[in-house]
């Protein structure tokens, strides 16, 4: 009977979610749907980065990724006119293919060192960004991306997505379908192999897993999901420019995977959801918001590293350890 | 049912009736919203201007609200910091429509124009830029002007001219953004129609901190006079304070100097002449009993040191840079009673002239712009003398710049900054 | 080019490099020490142009003390990172990281909300005027930071050579167990690297203070380019640090005055990723990184 819990309480719990987000343009104020929207984006930048984090890669050049799916949809958008269901897998390849191009060096590199590398690599790219008028529009960025609409004036199935209605059901439907596919990946023996490189990076290679290799391909499926979400943001927001992914940005990705956790599959998920509720929540906080969050990431590090989604099982440890020093004294 | 269950009944169903009830009596509110830097090297134009702005709301609101043929109206000022990028702007503008259903935006203007109007055309918000070269055709309700840019920045190398005819070499550089891609290219094309050789003409990235090497290479094309353009008030200072201390002698002109932060960096004699547009209300050239000189005591009796809300600052240009705009808006709502963004800019530009804090003006600019959106007023040209901006002149725009108009479009069109090609 | 704009070049340079060893040498300090890697490190860099804010422009200290002082009040804020970021997350070196990227944040609004995050702060030159050097003019303001530089390095050559504590750091940067069973305290050498830390980089905020605009988000360039300076020089090598700074700040001078300074970075991180390929300990490194 204990078997059978879990699951079928992740699936009335994950119906309720479902249900609540399929209802929530009816329930919020149309600027609130926007935030929604946004929220459903970060779900999928920080799904993508745990995949990463799996394997024991974290990085910092994670937003810069999906700053390359973002322009990469503003100028196949803007400038070629391309329609969304060309311009978004394009969006997602090329964001892959750079970072195949970030991997290769990289993953000569461990730890730390990689980590700095990372950044300074996403540096990088935001100043090419920035120097490059065209096609990247320099520090004006790219403004005005075209939303798209599906069929012609007239026909029964026209949807336009200048509704904030139809894109945030339209994010949904990626962000759904995102999270079946990473949780898929993860529950593979794929995925199970790559989270062993990080548990034991030795042994997993004498059990013939290439470990270099791996972390390429981790690297380039995270990066095609990063792109994803950067082409829903370039569409959504419909403006870009290189200070859209910045280092303020970055770090709120980690404080997501940080207080959420990485280890199951919902951690970061917690995390996401948790912040932005913070977030909204603290709005009166204004200039001190950010002081806010500085001490979460801090506290969260040094008191509870495994982040959110450990909380169950450090309570419980903690009431076991009080139990037994109360039998012992 | 139990007792206490029917009180707690009763009691919410009071509370429920009492909220949709009340507020009826209230009275009408508008929301004005101020979408600007307020923070990073653009805060020079943005923060500044929130001053104005309460000086007006609150004396608007003293009186009762403005009176929009006969029914008053209350004001009520929302500030939101875009930190002078596109994507924040846009953010704001959202909140700001969404949430608080703003009739009016204060902005700076640039890539935070661009990024917020399909939006805020759809929405039909008027918004006032500081930069005219904001105007473009598809956005009907962006009105600027007030600002003098860029006919200051046009006619800077004709007064320089007149000044000293001798002068040859004209050095111009200015941060890599909408703002000074655009009234740069106004600014050469209008230096070249004045027969002046442009030496140098670049733009440094927005990130710089460090204006040494840039000032070098400056120097090295040996200008006689270096134009700053419209470089936010904190990249003035850097470059001033390099071009003094790497030895240069020859003149200097900007759109904007804020004289109190140059002088902690460069000693008077240095922009002894310098050319700026912004002048100060306490200018002997308006007047002591000037709508200009009342401004101006008002603001140091309030900001000023000692002031209830002092903010520990001289007064600046941009103080008033921004309320110039609200006050013609407010104009144009009383004109066409209505706050309908449509209603209100067609009154503008139907209307004869309207009055602004440097004087009358009139709606037009559709040559430049495709559009009569800009309120074209009589334009300040101030010199440094001693260390503080005194007018020395004030230019009519309309007859300088009939005879140059085609060899500037011409050059503008050839930057790519005409506003059909952006 | 003409002469002078060589000469004015190089004079940039070697103030640019000077600042950049002023910051990068405090890095490669701590990260050698229990690989304390601090993301706030341009915080801390932040903090010392305030300190010569707050006691030279608004109260009115002479700005040599006030730069002097800059050295103990940024140094004991690195000291409160050691204890309470570093310490307990000692042995994962990217929690530590990520822990002082937060505290970053929580400085920049201290430093924001006490003096104002709008205007930047423009610090009266203390030494206003220019001397020339074979037709360059530089400013006396710029000119004194080259020796300063040079006598903090120096400086801290002679401690770490000379004094015991110095000596002791250097044992313990090169061999923590080996330390620990002679007897230095692993707590006292950390707190120690972070003090040296945050003086140097507050002493290199408070010498740029006058000469760059101070605002709440100043560090945050010279923070990346201290970490591409450490992992050019090697992570925890001081003297490959020194050279790396001066190489990049060469570089950088030199390409932001014939193109622009966006190319400079760009410039300045594919010469890391060059270093990194070909020899990924760094210049000087021993520690691969």
């Amino acid at each position: 009977m204990s078997k059978f819990n879990p699951s079928t309480h992740l699936l009335v719990g994950s119906l309720v979610v479902i249900v609540f987000f399929i209802l929530a343009p009816n329930l919020v104020s149309a600027y609130r749907l926007e935030l929604l929207t946004i929220f459903l984006i970060n779900v999928i930048l920080a799904q993508s980065y745990r995949l990463m984090a799996t394997t024991g890669d974290w990085t910092l050049c994670h937003y810069i990724l999906m700053g390359v799916g973002a322009y990469a949809t503003g100028i196949l958008a803007k400038m070629a006119g391309l329609p969304f269901y060309v311009v978004m897998p394009m969006a997602c390849i090329v964001t892959a293919f750079v970072s195949l191009l970030f991997a290769i060096p990289l993953s000569r590199t461990l730890g730390f060192a990689f980590f700095i590398a990372s950044f300074a690599m996403g540096e990088f790219v935001r100043h090419v960004w920035l120097k490059f008028h065209y096609p990247f529009g320099g520090a004006r960025g790219i403004n005005g991306i075209p939303k798209h609409e599906i069929g012609q004036g007239g026909e029964w199935y026209f949807i336009n997505f200048w509704d904030s209605r139809n894109f945030y059901y339209f994010a949904l439907v990626f962000t759904i379908l995102t999270l079946v596919i990473l949780f898929r990946i993860d529950r593979s023996r794929l995925g199970n192999a790559w989270k062993s490189i990080y548990t034991d990076r030795e042994l997993s290679e004498s059990i013939g897993i290439d470990v270099s290799k791996s972390r390429v391909i981790v690297f380039c499926v995270s990066g095609f999901f990063a792109g994803l979400a950067g082409s829903l943001l370039a569409y959504q927001i419909g403006s870009i420019d290189p200070q859209n992914f910045g280092m303020v940005e970055m770090v709120y990705l980690i404080i997501w995977c940080v207080v959420g956790g990485v280890k199951t599959y919902w951690g970061p998920l917690i995390g996401v959801l948790s912040m932005s509720v913070v977030f909204e929540l603290t709005r009166p906080l204004a200039e001190w918001r950010p002081a806010l969050f500085g001490l979460i990431l801090i506290l969260f590090l040094v008191l509870l590293p495994g982040g959110l989604e450990t909380l169950p099982t450090r309570i419980r440890e903690m009431l076991n350890k009080t139990s037994k020093q109360r039998e012992a004294g | 049912m139990s007792m206490l269950q029917i009180v707690l009944a009763a009691g919410a169903t009071s509370l429920i009736v009492a909220g949709s009830v009340g507020g009826a009596a209230a009275q009408e509110t508008v929301n004005i919203g101020f979408l600007g830097a307020l923070s990073g090297p653009d805060a020079g134009w943005g923060l500044p201007g929130l001053t104005g702005n309460e000086m007006f709301v609150d004396r608007v609101n003293a009186e009762g609200g403005l009176d929009v043929c006969g029914t008053p109206y209350l004001l009520n000022m929302i500030a939101f910091d875009d930190e002078a990028t596109g994507s924040k702007a846009l953010q704001g503008a959202k909140q700001l429509v969404l949430e608080h259903d703003v009739k009016f935006i204060s902005a700076i203007g640039g890539n935070p124009a661009d990024a917020t109007h399909p939006f805020l055309t759809q929405s039909e918000v008027v918004y006032a830029s500081l930069i005219s070269t904001d105007i473009k055709p598809d956005r009907p309700y962006l009105i600027a002007g007030g600002d003098v840019t860029p006919r200051i920045d046009m006619m800077r190398p004709w007064y320089h001219k007149q000044r000293n005819p001798e002068l040859q070499r004209w050095a111009v550089l200015s941060q890599d953004d909408s703002i000074g891609l655009t009234s740069q290219a106004w600014e050469v094309g209008s230096a070249l129609a004045d027969g002046w050789d442009v030496v140098y003409d670049q733009h440094y990235s927005l990130d710089t901190v460090d204006f040494a090497p840039i000032v070098t290479a400056v120097l090295a094309t040996d200008p006689d006079v270096v134009s700053l353009n419209l470089s936010y008030p904190d990249f003035v200072v850097g470059i001033l304070e390099q071009l003094h201390s790497q030895g240069y002698e020859g003149e200097v002109s900007a759109n904007y100097l804020d004289s109190e932060s140059i002088l902690t960096k460069v000693p008077a004699e240095f922009i002894e002449g310098a050319v700026d547009s912004f002048p100060l209300f306490d200018d002997p050239h308006w007047g002591t009993d000037s709508v200009q000189q009342k401004f101006f005591d008002d603001w140091t009796a309030r900001y000023g040191p000692g002031g209830p809300d002092d903010v520990k600052r001289g007064i600046t240009g941009i103080d008033w840079d921004h309320v110039i705009m609200l006050e013609i808006w407010a104009q144009g709502v009383q004109t066409a009673c209505s706050f309908k963004a449509e209603e209100v800019v067609a009154a503008l530009r139907n209307a004869d002239e309207v009055d602004t804090l440097l004087g009358k003006g009139h709606f037009t600019g559709a040559e430049m712009w495709g559009i009569d959106n800009m309120v074209s007023t009589p334009v300040p040209i101030n010199e440094h003398r001693s260390g503080v901006k005194r007018v020395q002149a004030v230019a009519d725009f309309a007859e300088w710049f009939e005879p140059r108009k085609a060899q500037i479009i011409e050059h503008v069109r050839s930057k790519g900054m005409m506003f059909d090609q952006r | 080019m003409g002469v002078d704009t060589i000469v004015q070049t190089f004079a940039n340079a070697l103030v640019l490099g000077s600042i950049y060893a002023m910051v990068a040498v405090g890095l490669a300090i701590a990260f050698g020490v229990m690989q304390m890697a601090n993301f706030a490190h341009g915080e801390l860099f932040m903090a010392g142009s305030y300190v010569v804010f707050a006691l030279y422009t608004l109260v009115g200290i002479p700005f040599l003390i006030a730069v002097i002082l800059a050295f103990p009040i940024v140094a004991a804020i690195g000291m409160v990172f050691e204890r309470s970021i570093f310490r307990p997350t000692r042995g994962n070196v990217l929690a530590g990281f990520m822990a002082t990227a937060g505290a970053g944040f929580i400085l920049q609004v201290l430093v924001g909300q006490q003096w104002g995050v709008g205007l930047m702060r423009t610090i009266q030159t203390p030494y206003p005027g220019s001397t020339e050097i074979l037709g360059a003019a530089i400013s006396y303001q710029r000119l004194l930071i080259f020796p300063a530089t040079v006598v903090m390095v120096g400086g801290l050559w002679y401690f770490l050579t000379r004094v015991k504590q110095g000596k002791a750091l250097r044992a313990c940067a090169q061999d923590p167990e080996a330390a620990v069973l002679q007897g230095i305290g692993l707590n006292k050498m950390t707190g120690l690297a972070m003090l040296l830390s945050g003086g140097f980089a507050g002493v290199g905020g408070a010498l740029m203070a006058p000469i760059i605009p101070v605002t709440p988000y100043m560090g945050h360039t010279y923070a990346v380019t201290a970490f591409i300076i450490v992992i050019v020089g090697g992570m925890a090598s001081i003297e490959g640090a020194v050279i790396a700074a001066f190489i990049l700040g060469f570089i950088h001078t030199i390409v932001s005055t014939m193109y622009d300074s966006v190319t400079a970075t760009m410039v300045g991180v594919f010469f890391m990723a060059l270093v990194l390929i070909l020899k990924p300990t760094g210049l000087m490194g021993r520690v691969k990184v």
